[in-house]
């Protein structure tokens, strides 16, 4: 069966965790004394500019496992500078602290590969490596 | 005129993989050398392909957006000063033809004739708020009489025409910024500083002076105080072209690794440095993030361009060309960690390129200008709200 279907899955996942988690931010500022911070705006302008990559990419992404690999890449990476970016953001704010646990919760969920795996398959892609080649490396 | 052109074509983007060799062999003696890539403007000039973005309506191709950054790319890739230079003529004149008008159907004119323009908007003291413009036009009979300075002119050295702006002051004391194309006059310009900088070393990106200098009222692009609102609405030309530049750069470093990674062989080792898994690690993340950039940047190509609220297609076109010069450069700088010393030599290209992606984080828009806009619109913070921070 091919890894590239759960391995996209996977950071379409990450990359939806990432949105609430701007989502959650927006929301829990906007309104507030906050929101007219340099601090705050800086940072949810960053988080929103990272969702609208990790979604660009995944919309254009081929199904095939050097490009899924390539793709989570990017985006294991990315989700996490967002929720980090939210819950630095929300540390003070009980509400959405507890929403950022949950969000963080989920973005920890296992992956169908390895991230060491992904950037192996990744690279050998990039050059020219069979995947199966032996001895693995050297 | 620089060169006889041809007729327009429409296939730009085979053009400038035609292109790009010769582009790429005349790259490093022009870096060196700080020296106008005269003769490749020239090769623009008479393929064509400085007339892709005139309208079919003015017999031009009209050519794409997706085809010109797909041919930008090419060509930054090759040599990234020429990309960058003729960018500010292919685009230019993308904007000015949407604005329409007498200004649209000269300016046409004059490009399919072999015109190049070079565009300044950029000034000392703005720090990327182009729409504060401190050169001053004042009226006088027929025209305008300007005074300011301007800054990273890029292309100036091979342009036959200006784009530039100016702010005419109104009843009320006001500003009103305005757009000019003139013809490069013969007085009124003055170099005050030939471009001498680390990166994008062959773009002519001089610093001018304009003294006194007369423009005729009909070389008035759209009306008085309608500049922003002209970038705002076109700014997709821009800001997609912008980055598409650094992309081109970003993807040829990729490429570049990856051959140089593949036949480099560590005597103690026995075999190309391309199997050791570090290097597999770094390319990786390399390919990564060229793949989220070019998606970025593809999504805002293909966005809505013409049904749009102005300021947040600026936003939005904003943020893209922010995230997608920021990975070009995270791409570019991960390569010189996989290339190693060698990469610093003045002999590989590569360290050409580390110095010239630098550039896609400088140029307009203001990173920190972009950052604050999108910021307080997703705050629903009114952007130009005074005063501009509160605390």
């Amino acid at each position: 069966m091919s890894l590239s279907g759960p391995v996209l899955d996977h950071a379409a996942a990450q990359a939806r965790v990432a949105r609430e988690a701007y989502a959650t931010a927006v929301r829990c500022v906007a309104g507030g004394p906050a929101a007219r911070l340099p601090g705050p705006q800086f940072a949810v302008a960053g988080m929103r500019a990272a969702c609208d990559t990790m979604t660009a990419l995944l919309d254009r992404t081929p199904d095939t496992l050097a490009a899924a690999c390539t793709a989570a890449i990017f985006v294991d990476e990315a989700a996490e500078r967002v929720v980090a970016a939210a819950e630095r953001l929300l540390a003070h704010d009980p509400e959405g602290a507890a929403r950022l646990v949950e969000l963080r919760r989920d973005l920890r969920v296992t992956p169908p590969m390895s991230d060491d795996r992904c950037r192996e398959l990744a690279g050998k892609a990039a050059l020219g490596i069979e995947f199966d080649a032996t001895p693995r490396w050297l | 005129m620089t060169a006889a052109p041809a007729p327009p074509r429409t296939d730009v983007v085979a053009l400038a993989r035609d292109l790009a060799p010769t582009l790429a062999e005349r790259a490093a003696a022009h870096d060196r050398d700080a020296t106008f890539p005269h003769e490749n403007l020239a090769e623009l000039v008479s393929s064509g392909y400085t007339a892709m973005t005139v309208p079919a309506e003015h017999g031009g191709p009209a050519v794409s957006l997706a085809d010109l950054c797909a041919a930008q790319r090419i060509l930054a890739g090759a040599c990234a000063s020429t990309a960058f230079a003729v960018n500010m003529h292919v685009h230019g004149l993308a904007m000015i033809a949407r604005v329409g008008g007498e200004s649209a159907g000269w300016a046409c004119r004059a490009v399919l004739d072999g015109a190049v323009i070079a565009g300044g908007f950029s000034e000392p003291g703005v720090g990327g708020n182009w729409w504060h413009p401190t050169t001053r036009a004042d009226v006088v009979d027929g025209g305008f009489v300007l005074n300011g300075r301007k800054g990273f002119f890029t292309g100036y050295p091979g342009a036959t025409h200006l784009f530039l702006s100016a702010a005419v002051t109104d009843d009320r004391g006001l500003p009103e910024p305005v757009a000019f194309l003139i013809p490069k006059p013969e007085q009124g310009v003055r170099v005050t500083a030939e471009w001498d900088a680390a990166g994008m070393r062959a773009t002519g990106s001089h610093s001018l002076a304009l003294e006194d200098l007369f423009v005729d009222a009909r070389w008035a692009v759209g009306e008085r105080g309608a500049l922003p609102m002209l970038f705002m609405l076109g700014v997709h030309w821009a800001w997609c072209s912008f980055a598409s530049c650094f992309v081109g750069i970003a993807r040829a470093a990729l490429e570049h690794v990856v051959r140089t990674q593949r036949k480099r062989v560590i005597s103690v080792i026995g075999k190309p440095n391309a199997h050791l898994p570090g290097i597999q690690f770094r390319i990786a993340e390399m390919a990564a993030k060229v793949a989220a950039a070019e998606a970025h940047l593809d999504a805002a190509i293909h966005a809505e361009h013409e049904d749009v609220d102005p300021l947040t297609h600026y936003v939005d076109m904003s943020v893209m060309k922010t995230s997608v010069t920021r990975l070009a450069h995270e791409v570019v700088t991960l390569g010189m960690q996989v290339q190693g010393g060698s990469g610093l030599a003045s002999g590989d290209p590569l360290q050409r390129m580390y110095r010239d992606v630098v550039a896609g984080l400088l140029v307009p828009p203001a990173t920190d200008v972009v950052l604050e806009w999108a910021g307080k619109q997703a705050l629903d913070v009114p952007i130009f709200a005074e005063p501009r921070w509160e605390g």
